[in-house]
């Protein structure tokens, strides 16, 4: 993993409050390289904020996922399908040697232990992906991949 | 679906443990991004990560950017 951590929010502009009144800090930068938030107390981690609903709006609300961290505090997270189709689809769209887009998905394939594999196949045909590239087949590579 | 961060964490690594899967230093780093694709404002802000960790002393989660 990385240090950052991607967040989407219905209303941008009360995350942003929301975080500002939880200690962090709005990261300074230019133009496009603009924004952020970090935690004083955690320098090695940070916040990205992102626009516009999760997904494009496609990820099946109800599917979502709420993690409790404490009883008073807990985060929400994507379908494991939505994850997979995102990682395919990065895959997809990066140069053929690159594989670990394509690993992150095979890897929480393997570790979901239910899936919905129509959901699946919809979302990852959605983000433009290949659902064959999760029973080992890559047209992209012109080989099958085990 | 709502599940506690122990329960989620504990049953990953049961899961983990029943498909013999171990984590490897050789296995995290075939599948971290080798970031490509990242964008501008990803790339500053891994950046950024970066440059606080060290200047607090504190070694920087692994990332390419």
């Amino acid at each position: 993993m990385t240090g950052d951590f991607d967040v989407v929010a219905s209303n941008d502009e009360a995350l942003k409050v929301a975080l500002l009144e939880s200690g962090f800090i709005h990261e300074g930068g230019l133009g496009h390289l603009a924004g952020g938030f970090y935690h004083p107390d955690f320098p090695n981690y940070g916040v990205e904020q992102v626009s516009g609903p999760l997904f494009d709006g496609k990820t099946d609300r109800a599917r979502l996922i709420t993690v409790s961290i404490t009883p008073q505090a807990s985060i929400v997270l994507p379908p494991v399908e939505d994850l997979i189709a995102d990682r395919l689809a990065q895959y997809g769209a990066g140069p053929a040697s690159e594989q670990e887009m394509l690993l992150q998905a095979q890897e929480m394939r393997r570790l979901a232990r239910s899936l919905d594999l129509e959901y699946l196949h919809k979302r990852i045909r959605e983000e433009g992906g290949d659902p064959d590239l999760l029973d080992g087949t890559d047209r992209r590579q012109g080989k099958e991949q085990k | 679906m709502i599940v506690t961060l122990s329960d989620l964490l504990s049953g990953i690594r049961e899961r983990k443990a029943e498909l013999g899967i171990v984590d490897t230093p050789e296995r995290t780093e075939a599948m971290r991004n080798k970031g490509s694709q990242r964008t501008p404002s990803k790339r500053a802000m891994l950046a950024r990560i970066e440059e606080r960790a060290l200047a607090a002393d504190i070694a920087p989660p692994k990332a390419y950017f």
